[in-house]
């Protein structure tokens, strides 16, 4: 085996143990709550993840549409980059195996990739946003935006394996660093969420 | 003084604390995307983009990536680390304690989630360490630990304007034996009060005290702890928050009453419901309760038994941020209401979305940003224009003070009323 694929099989690893660690050490409260509402919040947890995350219940999607759309497309590009990754790395004859499906799996990066853009490029042109943004919101999705289209163009025969596994290892190396690690506290942080709604009865929303 | 300053400083920065797991995940999982900024009064009316909620995240936040994070020591530019100085100090005053109500309303709309009053409150801890909490704040806070009441009301004051609402009570009910209850002992409910109350609206006491002569009430009030307010809650000064608490658990247990029932009071409420026992950290041993729960209650059980026709015009609902997003009850504040008026119409957004009053996180009491709270206000003015309503009803003293500023101001030309009072007007007692 080459040395990338070590390379790259390590980072990857190294990044999902670091990632479960976060995951774990943070989604335990701290503090105790001796205040009485609900005790079981599992309910509102649930609804946290799937209702309250609906583009109607929520004005970060419903006024912001082609944001919105367009950080899904993202999401599910990076997802169907890692996903990529790991078939690749398991099935070295991956092209074989996903055969006419590969080309579903190209647009999709291409697209992420185009979204990926255009939110950066928002973040350049939009004062506000420029006004909030730290280096870090720039790099990482640059890390995570160059991740996807070596995964296209990797997927095409337009890169060898060396630069692309090379590449998936950094992205992996940055993921619990930099902003990308939102990875794992966006799903901490609605599970405090759905703590905080459920144990005052406020979520579940009952219509 | 510099040394004085520093260590004010290190104090500030221990509630940065990388063990609060809570306040980790929280500025972990902000990706400032921004898309809060409409979801905020602040930055809707006053369009600047230090209003934008996850600036003020990030406000806190690049304090906590320069001190409590290893990536934020090795590479602060990058991860946007920045030193706590007087510049970001006061920065954090204007923002957190000046520009936000804490009511939440980002935090349903968030992309993520980010529980955004989380982190302002720890920023408020954070100036409570280094002594720059608002003055105007503060002495309220400070009038509560002293004096037992948030507007520092002598005891002997209070006792003559309740004896004066006994009166009222008595001729209106004509039965000589309607009381409003003081000091009693073992009663089933103990009952509290906005200060506001007996300073400028004694008639909501009267109000409160009628449902519970018709509802057959054991209860009473105490002339010493009778305020539901902690603004201890908004000056993030947990020891004087917990002070506060303490007073009114104590005289709770004092009076042996079964039962403490919060009066209307938002963030009164919350203080004391969610945030009471924590301060305390103990499960408190009687039950607590708001006063919408109750008539919810009395009307349930036919306790007590109103007629809507008695409340005839158009009324509508503003929602307390503390009681409905951050309290769970719409439901019930709903359910009275349409008990008691027989025409009713709902703004828009309302409940779960609907705006502060501009009144909350402790605005009514800094009066140096007055003219900011009056302007993010005319979004709540808007609303309740467009409803064609002829009242408002809310269930805290606190939206009644500053939506009557918002009616005056903007010339709505509506009434403001609690609960208590709507339901009083429309109570059937038969004598």
């Amino acid at each position: 085996m080459e040395w990338y694929i070590y390379f790259a099989s390590i980072s990857f690893l190294i990044s999902g143990f670091v990632l479960l660690l976060t995951f774990f050490k943070r989604v335990q409260s701290k503090s105790l709550d001796f205040s009485k509402g609900v005790e079981d919040t599992n309910g509102a947890v649930f609804y946290s993840f799937t209702k309250a995350m609906s583009p109607f219940a929520k004005e970060s999607a419903y006024l912001h549409l082609p944001t919105y759309v367009s950080g899904i497309i993202y999401h599910i590009g990076s997802f169907v980059a890692i996903a990529f990754f790991l078939f690749a790395l398991i099935f070295p004859n991956w092209n074989e195996i996903l055969s006419n499906f590969a080309i579903l799996i190209e647009i999709v990066l291409l697209l992420s990739v185009l979204c990926g853009l255009f939110i950066l490029f928002k973040r350049f042109i939009k004062s506000d946003l420029r006004s909030l943004s730290i280096p870090d919101d720039y790099f990482s999705n640059l890390v995570t935006s160059c991740f996807q289209l070596c995964t296209l163009l990797y997927m095409i025969d337009s890169v060898s394996a060396g630069l692309y596994f090379t590449l998936s290892a950094l992205f992996f190396i940055w993921l619990p660093v930099g902003k990308t690690r939102h990875l794992v506290y966006f799903f901490v942080a609605r599970i405090y969420l759905g703590r905080f709604y459920g144990k005052r009865g406020t979520w579940p929303e009952k219509h | 003084m510099e040394k004085d300053l520093k260590i004010n400083y290190e104090k500030a920065l221990d509630v940065l604390t990388s063990k609060d797991n809570k306040l980790a995940v929280n500025i972990n999982a902000c990706v400032r995307c921004g898309l809060c900024a409409d979801s905020c009064m602040y930055y809707k009316a006053l369009k600047h983009s230090d209003f934008i909620p996850g600036k003020k995240v990030e406000l806190v936040g690049s304090l906590y990536k320069r001190y409590s994070s290893f990536t934020g020591r090795v590479a602060p530019y990058l991860f946007g680390a920045k030193e706590l100085d007087e510049k970001s100090a006061s920065q954090m005053v204007d923002l957190l304690f000046g520009a936000c109500t804490m009511c939440g309303r980002c935090v349903k709309h968030c992309s993520i989630g980010v529980d955004i009053p989380y982190v302002v409150r720890k920023g408020r801890e954070m100036l409570v360490a280094m002594n720059m909490v608002p003055q105007t704040l503060q002495s309220t806070v400070d009038a509560a630990v002293q004096t037992g009441n948030n507007m520092g009301i002598p005891e002997d004051e209070f006792t003559d304007t309740i004896r004066w609402m006994e009166d009222e009570l008595r001729d209106e009910l004509s039965d000589e034996k309607a009381a409003i209850p003081l000091n009693e002992v073992n009663r089933d409910v103990f009952y509290t009060l906005n200060p506001r109350e007996p300073k400028f609206f004694p008639l909501s006491i009267s109000a409160m005290a009628k449902i519970f002569y018709a509802a057959k009430e054991s209860w009473t009030l105490s002339t010493k702890y009778y305020d539901v307010t902690n603004y201890g809650f908004f000056n993030a000064n947990n020891q004087e928050a917990a002070i506060i608490t303490r007073n009114l658990h104590d005289e709770v247990k004092r009076l042996g009453c079964k039962r403490l029932v919060l009066g209307e009071c938002g963030h009164g409420s919350r203080a004391n419901r969610w945030e009471g026992p924590n301060y305390l950290k103990k499960q408190y041993d009687f039950d607590v309760t708001t006063v919408v729960e109750l008539i919810t209650e009395y009307i349930q059980s036919g306790k007590i038994k109103i007629d809507k026709s008695l409340n005839s015009q158009k009324y509508t609902i503003h929602d307390p941020c503390n009681l409905v997003r951050n309290g769970g009850l719409l439901k019930q504040i709903r359910f009275v209401v349409k008990e008691a008026v027989s025409d009713f119409v709902e703004m828009n957004p309302y409940g779960n979305d609907n705006f502060c009053c501009g009144g909350g996180g402790g605005q009514l009491a800094m009066s140096e940003y007055n003219e900011r709270r009056i302007a993010i206000g005319k979004i709540k003015a808007d609303q309740i224009k467009a409803t064609g309503a002829k009242v408002v009803i809310t269930p805290c003293h606190n939206c009644v003070d500053q939506l009557s500023q918002l009616n005056h101001t903007y010339k709505l030309g509506v009434q403001i009323k609690t609960i208590a009072e709507v339901v009083a007007d429309a109570l059937i007692i038969n004598n």
